[in-house]
């Protein structure tokens, strides 16, 4: 242990590195680690600069210590708590937006920009980025390598990485896509050879420490515009997603069940109470005055083109069932709800931190996130459903959203749990425990696949050769399992 | 050692925590720059309101027990409300825990367990019993007159400070409430709010002085009470109550919140010092504790006009002195200095030759920053620019 300090120290100053224990066990836990659980890191390191990054872990690799990495840390599933002690690299000061390019289209920043920040510095330059549901924040490059489930996804592929600068397990320096020859810019992620900025994403810091990434960026039109239709079940709603997406008519659009309008009325608007209603057993029937389900879409562009636009996904809504909102009903009706759309959609800011995290921390739990096939989506709300009816507690409620041209959706569904958590200890427990058996059982049963990375290694080994791809990757990457151990099939 | 016992309602703050780190910054109008003083200075994740939150769980899971490593972060903390004001985890739940309780609760069993507080700490506490004031001094010796008369309509309570180290303050205020032909108090009877005891975790002791301060201004039986010190009128704004457990049996009103309403009726004239430019500092008690912004400005608007300039760190993101009541003053005075440099590095950029602030333990340490940075820039309490 004092080797390591030794070692480090000769490197960081002493306001940028410690072993104090009371330091060390802030970076210990997470939602996700279990009561009196969670190894506690060995050293915390705060880097600067990635010729730092390279000695961290030239050292760690030399004494054969783990590494996590922590951008900004809101992850909650453990992604940056050290489950096998070691280093933890905290990368909050590598907060810099290098560049924003608006020739390219592209920005390129270090891990620690949040997304407040970097929506505050495009937005000055008439651009915008994808905006997740994460927290306003957490690393806009830790999440863009998750893959955001954002909200300007669906037209727009929905990876948002173009390329990427890695310092290796070993040390090396790596930059990916086009800026991988010196003198071409960071704008490009194709070229002749194989996609390597694909192998890191979704690595969740197991083949190496992403120093920093280019990002796509897009141009704000004349007019951004948000348009609410209503829609009295998920099949009309999936139809009219998967017509305007495809015809080019938005850039983005997200389905809500009533429920989730209400929990961000409870949230933004109401005085925090839960509203009875959404307290009824049965939370298929919205109450009187509530359709089944709300879509917000974005569309933006010239204002002729904008008002066109929307015209025609008013009269798909009204074709397959849905009707238009009119804002001022939307603003009168759920007014807490409404801002939250409109700051999302439109203004392409996350609400202000204090509205914005009471979202994301009254949705104690990450909930069942999938992606499939549109024909599949039905079957899958149908059975979950019936699976929460069966073991879950009142409210929960959903969000879809058709990603990639629509090739496949995103389906969100979450439990919201009242009251204390203390007393609801096993009641969480259970949740978790028939969460594990839901994915198994979406996967066979539908292809579904799930979204975010959890701990789950009977649903790894389902992929196969893949899994072996993997790995070997992996043993010749990092050759002495120093990244993040622990994590994925490592 | 003691065992941090927390009550379900601090379970379910801890146990929502998504650790998103906001409880450290400030919002769009700061572009979202750090302002919380614990972690601006010191770096890491621990030294913020979210790494407390995760520290108060391993206590809380008995997987570290209070030390002295503990009791040198909470007690760096000024209590400034930056976490208060962008934490969400506070209004998604119905419940009266914050950040800032879940530190209080750890200083409470810092106490609790008797672990060692740093030495300076621990005369604060000494003394305030002792003297039952912040600055030892002995009732004779209080600079501030001691006012009586019959049926006054309200009491001034004076502060420690002012009482003592910015008697200007108490002059100043003191010759407003005549101008304003207000019937008023000034008791020897006023013993220290209590906040340093509060803060340190001393609940017990806070106590008392709790009730001695509401006993002896029910019984002069006046129905108003005003205060020019932003962190006497938090303690009975907004902890009081809590320990109470009822309303007041009196109204609170700040001095800048007084003069509003006075000069809106037309019951005084403004006689304004001469100045280029000035600039506000809004101190964290008054502002992000009690949501008192407005009062000030339109005083400053009213009295000086154009004159007037916002720093870019004001109303919710303002910058803290770093002074945290005097506390963190006496304990850590370099690091408390520290930030009262930044202050005042961004009001010495406005180029205004007056710093206004409506809190005398603010205006020492921004005093001391001043010295310390050689400037010409003056700082004066709101009630000093606005009597000659």
């Amino acid at each position: 242990m004092d080797n390591v300090y030794n070692q480090l120290s000769s490197i960081f100053p002493s306001d940028r590195i410690s072993m104090d224990e009371t330091i060390l066990i802030s970076y210990s836990s997470d939602l996700s680690t279990p009561p009196k659980l969670g190894a506690k890191p060995i050293i915390v390191v705060l880097p600067e600069r990635v010729e730092e990054i390279k000695a961290i872990v030239q050292v760690a690799n030399r004494l054969k210590i783990p590494i996590t990495t922590m951008s900004r840390g809101s992850n909650i599933a453990g992604l940056s708590v050290p489950s096998q002690g070691g280093i933890i690299v905290d990368l909050r000061r590598m907060n810099k937006i290098i560049e924003i390019n608006t020739d390219s289209a592209y920005a390129v920043i270090e891990p620690g920009v949040t997304f407040h920040q970097l929506s505050t510095a495009l937005d000055n330059k008439g651009f915008f980025a994808h905006l997740p549901t994460a927290s306003g924040g957490s690393s806009v490059l830790a999440n863009y390598l998750m893959r955001p489930s954002g909200n300007y996804t669906a037209k727009w592929d929905p990876d948002p990485i173009v390329s990427l600068e890695v310092v290796l397990p070993t040390g090396e320096i790596v930059k990916t896509g086009s800026a991988s020859f010196n003198f071409s810019g960071w704008r490009a992620r194709y070229g002749p050879f194989p996609d390597l900025t694909g192998l890191f994403a979704c690595s969740y810091g197991t083949l190496g420490i992403i120093t920093k990434a280019a990002i796509k960026i897009f141009k704000r039109g004349e007019n951004e515009k948000l348009l609410l239709t209503s829609f009295p079940d998920l099949n009309s709603a999936l139809k009219y997603m998967k017509e305007i997406i495809r015809s080019n008519l938005v850039e983005s659009s997200t389905f809500w069940t009533w429920g989730w309008v209400m929990f961000h009325e409870m949230m933004l608007s109401f005085d925090k109470k839960i509203p009875k209603e959404m307290l009824k057993q049965d939370q298929k029937k919205p109450p009187q005055g509530m359709p089944f389900g709300v879509n917000s879409a974005r569309l933006n562009g010239y204002k002729k083109v904008v008002d066109t636009q929307q015209e025609v996904c008013i009269d798909i809504a009204r074709k397959f069932g849905g009707d238009y909102i009119d804002p001022e009903e939307a603003k009168e009706k759920f007014p807490g709800s409404y801002k939250f759309f409109k700051s999302y959609f439109v203004d392409g800011y996350h609400l202000k931190p204090g509205e914005e995290s009471q979202l994301r921390a009254g949705l104690h739990l990450p909930g069942c996130l999938i992606t499939a096939e549109p024909s599949k989506i039905i079957e899958i709300e149908k059975y979950m459903w019936k699976i929460a009816e069966e073991n879950f507690e009142p409210p929960y409620f959903y969000r879809c959203l058709p990603y990639s041209h629509a090739r496949e959706f995103f389906f969100a569904f979450v439990v919201y749990i009242t009251g204390s958590l203390i007393r609801k200890k096993s009641y969480i427990s259970h949740i978790k425990s028939i969460y594990s058996k839901l994915y198994q059982d979406l996967l066979v049963k539908y292809g579904a696949i799930m979204f975010r990375f959890r701990k789950d290694p009977t649903f790894l080994a389902k992929s196969g050769e893949y899994g072996y791809l993997l790995r070997k990757i992996k043993s010749i990457i990092d050759p002495n399992n120093i990244m993040n151990p622990g994590i994925l099939m490592y | 050692m003691g065992r941090l016992i927390l009550n379900e309602g601090l379970y379910t703050f801890i146990s929502r925590c998504i650790r998103c780190g906001q409880c450290a910054y400030g919002d769009k109008d700061v572009n979202f720059e750090v302002l919380c003083p614990l972690y601006k200075n010191f770096n890491f994740f621990s030294h913020s309101a979210g790494g407390l939150v995760q520290i108060a769980r391993a206590i809380f899971e008995e997987k570290i027990k209070l030390n002295q490593n503990i009791t040198d972060i909470v007690y760096k903390c000024t209590t400034c409300g930056v976490c208060e004001n962008a934490c969400g985890v506070i209004n998604s739940i119905n419940h009266r825990i914050s950040p800032m309780k879940i530190i209080q609760l750890i200083k409470e069993k810092i106490i609790e367990g008797k672990v060692k507080i740093p030495e300076q700490l621990e005369n604060i506490v000494k003394n305030i019993l002792k003297y039952k004031n912040f600055f030892e001094y002995k009732e004779e010796d209080k600079k501030v007159f001691i006012k009586k008369v019959k049926n006054p309509d309200l009491l001034y309570f004076v502060g420690c400070t002012a009482s003592s180290r910015e008697i200007g303050i108490a002059q100043s205020f003191s010759k407003l409430l005549k101008e304003t032909k207000e019937s008023f108090i000034i008791s020897e009877e006023e013993w220290c709010c209590g906040m340093p005891l509060y803060f340190l975790g001393f609940t017990e002791f806070f106590k008392d002085y709790v009730l001695h301060n509401i006993e002896f201004i029910k019984n002069i039986g006046v129905k108003k009470v005003v205060f020019t010190c932003a962190g006497c009128y938090y303690m009975f704004k907004i902890i009081y109550p809590l320990f109470f457990k009822k309303d007041l049996p009196f109204e609170v009103q700040h001095s800048t919140e007084f003069l509003e309403n006075k000069i809106k009726k037309g019951d005084f004239k403004l006689e304004v010092k001469q100045a280029n430019k000035i600039t506000y500092h809004d101190p964290c008690h008054l502002g992000r504790g009690v949501g008192v912004y407005d009062a000030p400005r339109f005083i400053l608007k009213k009295a000086f006009g154009e004159k007037f300039t916002e720093m870019k760190r004001n109303r919710q993101n303002s910058f803290c002195c770093g002074s945290g009541g005097g506390v963190v003053k006496k304990s850590y005075p370099d690091y408390s200095l520290k930030n009262a440099e930044d202050r005042i590095i961004e009001a010495n950029k406005l180029n205004c030759d007056i710093l206004i602030t409506s809190c005398p333990a603010c205006k020492i340490n921004l005093n001391n920053a001043i010295s310390r940075l050689r400037l010409k820039l003056k700082v004066y309490d709101i009630v000093e620019v606005i009597t000659n």
